[in-house]
C-alpha cells in the first residue's frame, strides 16, 4: 500500500514536471515554511527570552540565505539533486541522524519529489527574495589557485615537443622494476624510481630505460646497485633535470658520462665515492642548481673549485651538527647520569 | 602446537601492532568510504612529496617561539635573537634554528576557532570541527588515499610519539596510521616468534588463508577483503626488507647524538629515516606545551631540545637531497594568551593568533608570512585559518582540494574543507 501511494506521488509530481517547471512559491516555499523555517530562519528571540541562531547557521527564508547555506557548505547545487542537502538529507533513512527534518515526521513522499524536481529544474526562485541578505549569486566552486610554480614553467618547456613514450617502452621499463608517472598530468616528460627494489636493480634494468630516453626527466636510482658502466645508459637522457645517484657504487670515472646533460638542475652523489678528480665533469652542466656530496670523499677545497665554476648552484657538502645548549631538559638530564 | 584460537590471535595482534589497527576500529570502518578515489587530476605538479608534520600537542606559544615581541609587556623575560634572514627574529632558546631560517618559513597570522585541546587538536588534523557523528580523516590519510603509497611493502603513513590524533577517520582502515610509541624502539612485534620458522609460518598462514577462502568466497564483501587485506599487509611488511627503516640503531651513533637523545629528536631522525624509504606522511607528536603555570621556566627547558632535533633534522634533509621533496610542517592546536597571569607566571590557551612553520617542499625559506599587531594579540595581516593552512600543505603535494569524497552515510568531504593555500609561501 505504501509503495503505491509513493508512486502516485512520484507520479504526479512527474507529471507536473513535464507539463511545467514548479513554482517556487507555490510549491515549494510552503513546505521550508511549515517544516523548515522553524529551526532554519532569521535569529529570534526563543519562548525563554534567550536568542536563538538559526541551526548550522543555515537560513531558509531568503533567497540570498538559501545560497549562501550553512555555516560550513552549500546546501544547493541547483541541477543536482543529489548533491544539494536541500533535498538529499530529506530522503535519508527516517533513523539517520542527519535526517531533515530533524524533528517530526519525514516529509511526506510528495513533498520530497517536489524539492527533488525543483532543484533538478535548476532551482529558479522566480521572483521571490525573501529576506534580504545571504549571497547573492549562485554558489560558485572553489576557484582554481593560480599556478606559481617556476618548477612548471620548466618542465611545460622542457617538454615542448617531445613525443609521448609508447606503451610497450613503458611497459618494459616496469617490468625491470621501475615506477613510472608522468612529471604532470598530461605531459610526455616521465619521472622514473625504484621504489623498495633498490637492491635487485642493477646496469641491466637501468639499460631497459634507454628507449625513454628522451622523456626520462627526473631519474631516482638512489641506494640502487647501478654502476659507472650504467651511467653510460643516462648520456643519453636529453631532458634530464634531476638525477639521484645517493649511495650508489658511483665513482669518479662514471661522472663523465654526465657531460653532455645540459638540463640537468639537481645531482644527488651523497654516500657515494665520488672524489675531488670527478667533479671537473661537472663543471659544464651549467643548469645544475643543487649538488649533493655529502659523505663524499670530496675536500673543501674541491667543493671551492666547483662553487667558483658553478657560481648559482648550490653545493650540500655537509651536515651541520647542532650544539647542544647548556640549560635545557636534555642537558639537565646529562648531568644526572 | 598452536590451535585455531591463538593463531589468529597472533595474526591479529601482528595486524594491530604492525598496521596500528584493530578489529574493533576495521569493524567501524566496515561500511567504509563509499568513493573509490581514483587518481583525480592535482590542480598543479606537487612541490612537495612527502610530509613530517611536527606536531607541538597543548599548544605552543606564539609569543615565546616564532613570534617575538620584544619590549611589549606581554614579551615577559623571553629574548629574541637575530636570525640568518635580516628581519626575522626568534626566541633566544633556539639558536641553532636560527642558523636555518633560510630554509623555512614561519606563519605568524594563524587563527582557529577551537580553544579546547581535544577539538584544537581535532581541527587542525582535520579542517572540520569535532563532532559526535562522524570522525574526519587527517593530512597523512587523504595523501595517501590520493596520492598513493609510494612503497608498496611499509604504510604510508606513520604516527610516531604516541599522539593519536593522526587518523583515517571514515576512510578505509588501510589508510590509518601505524603508530609507532618509542622511535628508539622501532617497529615492536614485527618479527616472527622465536621457535617458529618461516615454513612453519608460510604454512599456518596457507591453512588459515585456506579457511579464509571459504568464508571470503561465500561473504565476497568489500569488508570481508579489507580484513584479509589487512593479513597480507601485515604478513608482507613483517617480510619486508624495509623494516631496516624502523631501525634507528642502523643510523651512525654520532647523528643520533646531533638530533638529541629527547624522544623528539629520535622521532625526527626516524622521521627522516621513513621518509627517506619513502613513507609519504610522518607525524611526530611533542607534548607537553600547556604551560598554564611557569611558561617561562617551561621554554628554558623545552625549546633547547626542540632546537637541536628541528636543526638536525633540516640540515640532514637538506644534506641529502631530501629537502627539496619533503614538506617539513610544525604545527600546534592553538598559542597562548599574549598578557601573562602573572601570579603564576603562566599564559592560557588562545586560539585567535597562533604560529607555525614550513620549511622544503617547495617552500621558498626565509620568509614571514602574516602578522600580529604590537601585543601578538590580534591577526592584522594575512589571516590565515586552519583549513587554510591545510589546503597549503595540500596545495604542495598537488593534491585536488575541490575533489569531494563522501562519508559512509552520503556527506561530502574535501581535503582542507575549503581552506585556500597560502601560495604566496611558495
Amino acid at each position: 500500500m505504501r509503495l503505491l501511494g509513493e508512486l502516485i506521488a512520484a507520479l504526479s509530481v512527474a507529471m507536473s514536471e513535464q507539463d511545467a517547471t514548479v513554482d517556487f512559491e507555490k510549491r515549494v516555499l510552503p513546505i521550508l515554511k511549515e517544516r523548515c523555517f522553524s529551526c532554519h530562519e532569521a535569529p529570534k528571540t526563543g519562548a525563554d527570552g534567550r536568542a536563538v541562531k538559526p541551526k548550522a547557521g543555515l537560513r531558509l527564508d531568503g533567497r540570498g540565505w538559501i545560497l549562501k547555506g550553512s555555516d560550513e557548505r552549500a546546501v544547493l547545487v541547483p541541477g543536482d539533486p543529489a548533491k544539494s542537502r536541500l533535498y538529499a538529507l530529506t530522503v535519508l533513512p527516517a533513523d539517520h541522524e542527519d535526517r531533515m527534518p530533524s524533528k517530526g515526521d519525514p516529509l511526506t513522499r510528495e513533498q520530497t519529489e517536489t524539492l527533488r524536481v525543483w532543484i533538478a529544474q535548476g532551482a529558479a526562485f522566480g521572483s521571490w527574495t525573501g529576506a534580504p541578505g545571504g549571497k547573492v549569486e549562485a554558489p560558485a566552486t572553489l576557484p582554481t589557485p593560480p599556478i606559481v610554480s617556476s618548477r612548471l614553467t620548466m618542465l611545460e618547456a622542457l617538454g615542448r615537443g617531445v613525443k609521448p613514450a609508447s606503451a610497450a617502452d613503458l611497459e618494459r621499463a616496469r617490468r625491470a622494476g621501475a615506477t613510472i608517472e608522468p612529471v604532470i598530468p598530461g605531459s610526455p616528460l616521465l619521472e622514473v624510481s625504484f621504489v623498495s627494489h633498490e637492491a635487485s636493480i642493477g646496469d641491466k634494468e637501468l639499460a631497459e630505460l634507454a628507449p625513454l630516453a628522451a622523456q626520462i626527466t627526473r631519474l631516482d636510482l638512489g641506494r640502487t646497485k647501478v654502476s659507472d658502466a650504467g651511467l653510460n645508459t643516462v648520456r643519453t637522457f636529453a631532458a634530464l633535470s634531476k638525477l639521484d645517484l645517493h649511495g650508489t657504487a658511483v665513482t669518479d670515472a662514471g661522472l663523465a658520462a654526465l657531460k653532455g646533460l645540459s638540463q640537468l638542475r639537481s645531482l644527488n652523489l651523497f654516500g657515494t665515492a665520488v672524489t675531488d678528480a670527478g667533479l671537473p665533469a661537472l663543471e659544464g652542466l651549467s643548469a645544475l642548481e643543487d649538488v649533493y656530496l655529502r659523505e663524499t670523499k670530496v675536500t673543501e677545497a674541491g667543493i671551492a673549485k666547483l662553487e667558483e665554476k658553478l657560481s648559482h648552484a648550490e653545493i650540500h657538502a655537509g651536515f651541520e651538527a647542532p650544539t647542544t645548549q647548556p640549560g635545557g631538559a636534555q642537558a639537565k638530564k646529562k648531568k644526572k647520569k | 602446537m598452536i590451535d585455531d584460537l591463538s593463531r589468529r590471535r597472533f595474526l591479529s595482534s601482528a595486524a594491530m601492532s604492525l598496521l596500528g589497527v584493530g578489529a574493533l576500529p576495521l569493524l567501524e570502518s566496515l561500511a567504509a568510504a563509499q568513493e573509490k578515489p581514483g587518481s583525480p587530476a592535482p590542480l598543479r605538479p606537487a612541490s612537495a612529496k612527502n610530509v613530517i608534520y611536527l606536531f607541538m600537542s597543548g599548544g605552543m606559544t606564539h609569543l615565546d617561539t616564532f613570534d617575538l615581541k620584544p619590549g611589549a609587556a606581554t614579551q615577559g623575560p623571553t629574548e629574541a635573537i637575530k636570525t640568518n634572514v635580516d628581519g626575522i627574529q626568534i626566541s633566544s632558546h633556539l639558536p641553532n634554528l636560527a642558523r636555518h631560517m633560510d630554509k623555512i618559513a614561519i606563519i605568524n597570522s594563524l587563527n582557529s576557532t577551537q580553544g579546547a585541546h581535544a577539538q584544537g587538536q581535532y581541527f587542525m588534523h582535520t579542517s572540520y570541527t569535532l563532532r559526535g557523528t562522524i570522525k574526519h580523516p587527517t593530512m597523512g590519510a587523504w595523501l595517501n588515499l590520493m596520492g598513493g603509497r609510494q612503497n608498496p611493502n611499509i604504510p604510508g603513513h606513520v604516527s610516531i610519539g604516541g599522539g593519536n590524533h593522526a587518523s583515517a577517520g571514515f576512510l578505509e582502515s588501510r589508510f590509518a596510521p601505524l603508530p609507532i610509541g618509542d622511535p628508539a624502539a622501532g617497529l615492536q612485534d614485527s618479527a616472527r616468534a622465536s621457535g617458529v620458522t618461516a615454513e612453519t609460518f608460510d604454512r599456518r598462514l596457507e591453512r588459515a588463508q585456506a579457511m579464509n577462502r571459504e568464508f571470503a568466497a561465500a561473504h565476497d564483501q568489500k569488508d570481508v577483503r579489507a580484513y584479509s587485506d589487512m593479513y597480507d599487509e601485515a604478513v608482507r611488511l613483517m617480510n619486508s626488507k624495509d623494516l631496516e627503516a624502523f631501525d634507528l640503531r642502523k643510523e651512525p651513533e654520532a647523528l643520533r647524538q646531533a638530533y638529541g637523545t629527547s624522544s623528539f629528536g629520535q622521532g625526527c631522525l626516524l622521521a627522516r629515516r621513513l621518509v627517506e624509504n619513502k613513507v609519504r606522511f610522518v607525524e611526530v607528536e611533542h607534548g607537553g606545551w600547556d604551560t598554564h603555570n611557569e611558561n617561562f621556566e617551561s621554554m628554558e627547558e623545552k625549546l633547547p631540545a626542540i632546537d637541536q632535533a628541528l636543526s638536525a633534522l633540516l640540515s640532514d634533509l637538506d644534506s641529502r637531497g631530501l629537502l627539496e621533496e619533503t614538506l617539513v610542517v610544525l604545527a600546534t592546536e592553538f598559542g597562548r594568551t599574549p598578557k601573562i597571569v602573572t601570579e603564576r607566571m603562566g599564559r592560557n590557551h588562545y586560539p585567535k593568533a597562533f604560529s607555525g612553520l614550513m620549511a622544503g617542499g617547495g617552500v621558498r625559506g626565509g620568509q614571514k608570512y602574516g602578522k600580529t599587531d604590537a601585543t601578538g594579540e590580534e591577526v592584522i595581516e594575512n589571516k590565515v585559518s586552519v583549513p587554510d593552512f591545510n589546503a597549503t600543505i595540500a596545495y604542495a603535494l598537488g593534491l585536488p582540494l575541490d575533489h569531494v569524497v563522501h562519508s559512509p552515510s552520503g556527506r561530502p568531504f574535501t581535503v582542507a574543507d575549503k581552506g585556500k593555500p597560502v601560495t604566496a609561501l611558495f
